[in-house]
């Protein structure tokens, strides 16, 4: 366990700088909270006095290249859409640097009160607008997430991700090194030369260590130290919300019944517990370097109760959100020192009743929520209930809404009818709201029904309306495995060989199946070269 | 005679019963805990000032219950030492609270299926958003 620590705080040290990130110096302060002032203001006069503008620079914005929220289906309401994109606009408006991103707020399937940005898009889950009963509410979360885009806190991905690819590197360099060292060079009669792995035990040991060290580092990085960063950002976000709220009119409050919300969701089963704390443990076993001893002896003891530590210090130290509660006391502070009149203006709930209680609007949305119910109801085995409730999902005005029909769709199958599951999938209009399961999923239906063209179709609609190819080279490869065209599969298979994810490549290969092991083995000389091809690559 | 005195006793009798039942209905609200050190305190004219949390009801102690809401500018009553106390709601906790419909408990693991990829991609390393999520 020495070891372990000794390891990590080397690899704190020279492999996780962040000497470039301008934010490490507020992060001496320990807040956003600014000593004294708002925090728009001060934010702005200190990038003016860094010449840095403070909204990203419109030149080095990413294109914006897929749908948001791609594991839930989008709800298709455009009364909601218009009312929150409006509540997005007045706050933006208040923001000093006009940005030219055309940021967009969308509403995903998700019943769980949530909300996430990208940094295009900003996603509020359908368990807020269910359960928000002022505008100030939805527009606190509107802004927080749009405070993490105006902010630029995105860009704290791009550099943690090329920190992952140099440790990458690193490690594969190592373990190439450790491999030319471990060769024999045989000199024929022939002046030919051969090249012998000789597959030492102690070479295998050194690439095993350089596995278990870029691992570590990466994990380090991911769950901690850029844990630390989010909360930090997390705090501006909420900050900066509160002032774009004020400026346009809101309570300053408008933070109150939205962290309550939160926290009051923020429940979790002992699985789930368990669930997460194993994510850790399996870091700190692995950091390990020597053997785990037997369960009776007193060293297991020992083991056990570091293993122990390090798993919740690292749990502790990767959550990336302050507690609701301590949200609640920095923003409390904070309106009571800036806005102590703005704190007390009314409400406003008029507008949000109107529009997510009435009408179609209102109609669209217990819809979506119903489906909801059915696919909760499903997953409770109560599948006659389950009928009930997604058949009327289906009613007007979402009879071909992706969601609702996907939710019947999955009942459809539970009951084994399988001709009026894939009507169901026939009657989708909107694929372009449709989550990439359920675009995977239909796809199977049609395949394992002969249907291989309209399987290539839905998966086509990956790439285009959602934006993504990817997720869908399984399928596509078992599509075309299937409907008997090999050239295309071997295609598809040979792309999906170049994905970052080794768990897509994995499932290329099982899609594959014997395709991917009729693959010419590769020559010890020949692996050597791969290697050093994987790494400049 | 008779009739009238029926008819009188069950108005008395239903007026006691809905009476009772609007009673019961009505959840008492609470202050839990006053969040900072110093708190603005408003009298019934709304004169504000600070006054130090020693100075108030220890809601440890002695129950604080809130008599009356303002909920045009979210100010809530309470009465100490005789006298009636206007504080705002960010500067407290109540036992009433605001509650999210869906609970991380009610969200199943996963409804993906073993050949389905995650669209989201491993390498990203903070997800924005309002909190934790379930996951």
């Amino acid at each position: 366990m020495k070891n372990v620590l000794l390891i990590a705080i080397v690899l704190l040290m020279s492999s996780c700088t962040t000497q470039d990130i301008s934010r490490s110096l507020r992060s001496l302060r320990g807040t956003a909270l600014p000593a004294e002032g708002k925090f728009m203001e001060s934010y702005v006069t200190a990038c003016s006095n860094t010449e840095s503008t403070p909204s990203p620079d419109t030149s080095d914005v990413k294109e914006r290249i897929n749908r948001p929220s791609l594991d839930y289906e989008i709800i298709e309401n455009r009364a909601l859409s218009l009312y929150l994109n409006g509540i997005k606009d007045s706050l933006l408006a208040q923001w000093p640097e006009k940005t030219d991103r055309n940021i967009q707020v969308f509403v995903n399937s998700a019943r769980v009160y949530s909300a996430h940005s990208t940094p295009w898009d900003i996603v509020l889950s359908m368990g807020v607008i269910a359960d928000a009963d002022s505008e100030d509410e939805l527009a606190f979360i509107i802004g927080h997430e749009l405070s993490h885009i105006l902010l630029g806190h995105h860009d704290i991905n791009d550099y943690f991700r090329s920190q992952e690819d140099v440790v990458n590197i690193a490690s594969k360099m190592a373990m190439v090194t450790a491999k030319m060292q471990d060769v024999e060079v045989v000199h024929n009669d022939d002046d030919t030369i051969d090249i012998e792995q000789q597959n030492s035990e102690s070479t295998a040991r050194k690439i095993q260590d350089a596995y278990k060290i870029s691992l570590a580092t990466n994990r380090i990085c991911r769950d901690v130290l850029s844990s630390k960063m989010a909360r930090e950002n997390e705090e501006e976000a909420d900050l900066l919300s509160t002032d774009l709220l004020v400026k346009a009119g809101y309570s300053a409050f408008g933070y109150g019944k939205a962290l309550e919300r939160l926290q009051t969701s923020m429940v979790f089963t002992r699985e789930q517990l368990a669930q997460k704390k194993a994510e850790f443990q399996t870091v700190v076993t692995v950091l390990s370097s020597e053997e785990i001893p037997d369960s009776g002896s007193f060293q297991y003891l020992t083991y056990n109760f570091a293993n122990e530590l390090l798993t919740n210090l690292l749990q502790f130290l990767s959550i990336r959100h302050p507690e609701p509660k301590d949200r609640k006391l920095v923003l409390a502070t904070y309106i009571k020192r800036e806005y102590r009149q703005e704190r007390r203006r009314k409400i406003q709930k008029t507008e949000l009743k109107r529009i997510v209680h009435r009408g179609s609007s209102g109609r669209i949305l217990n819809n979506y929520w119903t489906a909801s119910e059915a696919l909760r109801a499903l997953d409770h085995g109560e599948i006659g209930k389950a009928e009930k409730l997604a058949r009327k999902a289906v009613s007007s005005p979402t009879s071909n809404h992706a969601y609702t029909r996907a939710a019947f769709y999955a009942v459809r199958k539970a009951e084994g009818k399988e001709k009026k599951a894939i009507q169901n999938l026939n009657l989708i209009k909107s694929w372009q709201n449709a989550s990439i399961q359920t675009i995977l999923e239909a796809s199977r239906s049609y395949r394992e029904n002969g249907l291989f063209e309209k399987a290539l179709v839905i998966l086509q609609r990956a790439e285009t309306d959602l934006g993504v190819k990817e997720p869908t080279y399984p399928e596509l490869i078992s599509v075309y495995k299937d409907a008997g065209n090999i050239d295309k599969a071997l295609s598809v298979f040979a792309e999906c060989s170049n994905c970052r994810e080794s768990i897509l490549r994995d499932q290329c290969k099982i899609a594959a199946g014997e395709l991917a092991a009729n693959k010419d083995s590769a020559l010890p000389e020949a692996e050597l070269i791969d290697d050093f091809r994987n790494i400049f690559l | 005679m008779t009739r009238y005195r029926c008819i009188f006793l069950w108005m008395v009798f239903s007026a006691v019963v809905m009476g009772g039942v609007s009673i019961a209905k009505t959840k008492e609200v609470r202050i839990l805990n006053f969040i900072m050190n110093e708190i603005e305190i408003c009298d019934t004219a709304f004169t504000c000032h600070n006054m130090n949390k020693s100075e108030l009801p220890d809601p440890s102690e002695t129950v604080v219950k809130v008599v009356n809401f303002d909920q045009d500018e979210g100010m809530l009553m309470f009465r100490h030492n005789g006298k009636d106390m206007w504080v705002h709601q960010s500067e407290v906790d109540l036992n009433e609270t605001a509650v999210a419909s869906v609970v991380c408990t009610s969200v199943p693991d996963t409804t993906k299926t073993s050949q389905d990829i995650t669209s989201t991609p491993k390498s990203v390393y903070t997800t924005y958003g309002l909190g934790e999520g379930c996951k």
